[in-house]
């Protein structure tokens, strides 16, 4: 049992007290009996007694190494402290600061996914836990494919540990580790080494890989120190890279980290990983559908109308849901897929299967992600539509799919954010639409307007 | 259909890919290269060597799935997905302990409740749970037997760890599904076999189990192909021994 020291000072004014319990003058005990007992207390303990115990917590660290023995047992998530200065895409002017996230395995200390931001959100969270989960061919862009089968380090985690940042413990995120029983384990302010594994990996890509990259901010400081602008303003200038290419590199960064030696186990991390799969097997969830309705952010509440229901911006509906709101439904669940915004998944009480639903605004022919989506129907993320002045034309707005791949072309050949728009959010779509498939120009009718109504007369004259 | 798969490779392991069963022969790619798993599709001698990341891929989209006749009889679920929705604030925390206790005995569902493994395995689990009830601030006293577990985990693996089997059955109790013929039948097999051997080991129960059922479903895939074909003799099926007392049945291993 652990005992607690609580200082009571002996009343020096009678002495006769002391000597009735024998502590007076030099016997016992003795100040070397004091100090020893005193070295033995849980400093840990009292500090929890008297400062509490968020503050005992970072004042303390455990001497020990936490232990792991198989692969999946334990991952942790976190963004790096360091930042790199890119250009969305290639015809963009002016470079952005972004964020890299990575997914490692504690065990093994391989790394299982990573995502590059300029705004982590509850969405980027989801995706890059996602990206640690699926198989690679499953979500790397068009132009990485090539290494997916190189990358073969998938699977659910027992445990996730995460630091204190919203969007990792955002409503969203927890959902989706609650769906499949992920352990998260919330590691208090300035514990680090609570999840040092990630850290450790952080820094090793860091000092191995990402310094040579140009544009690349090093954390000198903390970010808000005024010191850092100077530093910030000297990496910008150097900054040549749009985020595909920094992909790219980080991507041959992370399969040579994967290569390398393990510390401890004196063979390569990928091998540990892949040797430890007999002992432990990949958990994988399948089903694209139920992938979709769970990597997904939840949207509770919302209300349904005769049009659907409206999530962040965007209007959903379909037969069963209107036959629903028929029923006298008035609140339903939603969850949306921040990578295919085609269609979401409806959950009600009433339900005893979600309903696929099907965004009514626009019809996108591929895969398109929130961002792009948001950008390219002009509503902000409150659902608010954006000043746009391109929606003055009237009658002449080109069909839907014309529009799709003239928007998508204007956003992957963007010089910048567009008037009206907010700069954050057409940074969001810019990444995301370079992602995609690079789309040609929008062909101009060579037919006039004099032509066609050549044409309409004789054919009705005919 | 909602499901979580441990993704257990294995020589001999059956694969369906695509509609075709293949059979799991090796595993490739040394030090260095590319993982592959080499596959070979029944009633073949070809074998292809698939990356072992494609192979995964192929299993989250359901173009692949790991095959078990016997463990996983074939079934249909009234609910494809999961809907924690439906769930109030109490199940839905009885979900996540529930699923925390699930995923760490998940190595163990093939132990009886009984046994010293698996209980100490259910025990290291309740811990956990208690370090996580600990940390997360929600308390709650619901707990589950040894027996309840293993219970769920064998319907977990039976429905083919469709996480809707855990939840129709472990927190909203609803009826469970008709069983599928084959499943029924596979049963009645065991049990005869028990029967009419009461002294072998459950091992060989459950070769002959095999045995029976896989002759049975051939009789009867036999008889719907094509009559004409019957006559003819095959002399690679006559597996049994026909001179023992009880002809069709594989004579119990002596060790």
């Amino acid at each position: 049992m652990k005992t607690v020291l609580i200082p009571e000072y002996p009343n020096q004014s009678a002495p006769e007290q002391l000597d009735a319990f024998g502590v007076s003058g030099n016997a016992w005990p003795s100040k070397e009996f004091v100090r020893r007992t005193v070295s033995t207390v849980d400093k840990f303990e009292l500090a929890k007694l008297t400062v509490g115990l968020r503050y005992a917590l970072q004042d303390h660290r455990a001497i020990y190494r936490l232990h792991t023995t198989h692969p999946g047992e334990r991952g942790e998530l976190d963004y790096t402290k360091y930042l790199v200065w890119l250009y969305p895409n290639t015809a963009w002017k002016e470079p952005l600061l972004y964020q890299t996230g990575l997914g490692v395995d504690h065990m093994s200390e391989v790394i299982k996914g990573y995502l590059v931001t300029f705004r982590p959100t509850a969405a980027t969270a989801i995706r890059l836990y996602k990206h640690c989960v699926l198989p690679k061919r499953l979500w790397l862009p068009e132009h990485l494919q090539g290494y997916a089968n190189e990358w073969d380090v998938v699977g659910l985690d027992r445990l996730v540990a995460l630091d204190n940042a919203k969007d990792l413990q955002a409503r969203s995120a927890l959902m989706m580790f609650i769906a499949y029983g992920v352990i998260v384990l919330c590691v208090p302010p300035r514990r680090g080494d609570l999840k040092g594994t990630i850290e450790r990996t952080n820094q090793s890509i860091e000092r191995m890989f990402i310094e040579q990259v140009p544009g690349y901010v090093p954390m000198a400081y903390p970010f808000t120190d005024p010191r850092m602008d100077r530093i910030k303003k000297a990496a910008k200038k150097q900054a040549k890279l749009t985020v595909a290419e920094y992909e790219k590199l980080l991507l041959l960064a992370i399969l040579e980290y994967n290569n390398a030696k393990h510390p401890r186990f004196r063979k390569r991390r990928i091998d540990v990983y892949r040797d430890g799969l007999e002992v432990a097997p990949p958990v994988l969830p399948t089903g694209l559908r139920h992938i979709r309705s769970t990597f997904a952010l939840t949207f509770k509440g919302h209300k349904v109308t005769r049009e659907g229901v409206l999530v962040d911006g965007l209007k959903y509906n379909s037969a069963e849901l209107n036959e629903l709101y028929r029923t006298g439904v008035k609140h339903v669940d939603v969850k949306l897929d921040p990578d295919d915004v085609r269609t979401a998944h409806v959950y009600s009480r009433e339900l005893f299967e979600p309903i696929e639903v099907t965004l009514t605004t626009f019809k996108f022919p591929e895969a398109t992600s929130l961002e792009v989506a948001r950008n390219i129907l002009g509503v902000g993320p409150d659902g608010s539509d954006k000043e746009d002045d391109d929606e003055d034309e009237g009658d002449e707005t080109p069909p839907p799919n014309e529009r799709f791949v003239q928007e998508l072309y204007e956003l992957q050949n963007a010089p910048g954010p567009r008037r009206g728009r907010k700069r954050h959010l057409e940074a969001d779509a810019a990444v995301q639409g370079a992602r995609m498939a690079p789309v040609e120009p929008p062909k101009k009718s060579t037919i006039d307007d004099a032509e066609l109504v050549a044409m309409f007369r004789g054919s009705g004259g005919a | 259909m909602a499901r979580i798969v441990a993704v257990d490779l294995f020589v001999g392991r059956v694969l369906r890919i695509d509609g075709v069963r293949h059979r799991i022969t090796g595993f490739g790619g040394r030090r260095g290269t590319t993982p592959t798993v080499h596959l070979m599709p029944e009633g073949s001698a070809r074998v292809i060597r698939m990356p072992r990341a494609e192979l995964y891929a192929l299993i989250v989209e359901e173009k692949a799935a790991l095959v078990d006749d016997t463990e996983d009889p074939e079934c249909v679920e009234r609910m494809a997905e999961v809907n924690l929705s439906r769930l109030s604030d109490a199940r839905l925390v009885d979900w996540y302990h529930k699923m925390i206790l699930l995923r760490h005995l998940f190595a163990h569902a093939a132990l009886s409740p009984r046994s010293k493994r698996f209980q100490a395995a259910a025990q290291e689990a309740r811990e956990i749970l208690q370090w996580v009830r600990e940390g997360s601030g929600i308390t709650s006293r619901k707990d589950w037997s040894d027996k309840t577990l293993n219970d769920d985990l064998r319907r977990w693996r039976r429905s083919g760890y469709a996480l809707s089997a855990i939840q129709a059955k472990g927190l909203q109790y609803r009826p469970w599904r008709t069983r599928k013929p084959r499943y029924v039948l596979a049963s009645e097999i065991a049990r005869q076999v028990r029967n009419e051997y009461p002294r072998i080991s459950v091992r060989n129960v459950h070769r002959h189990t095999r045995f029976r059922l896989a002759r049975l479903l051939q009789q009867a895939a036999g008889e719907s192909v094509a009559i004409e074909q019957s006559t003819k003799e095959r002399p690679g099926n006559e597996v049994c021994d026909e001179n023992s007392s009880h002809p069709g049945v594989p004579q119990p291993i002596r060790t």
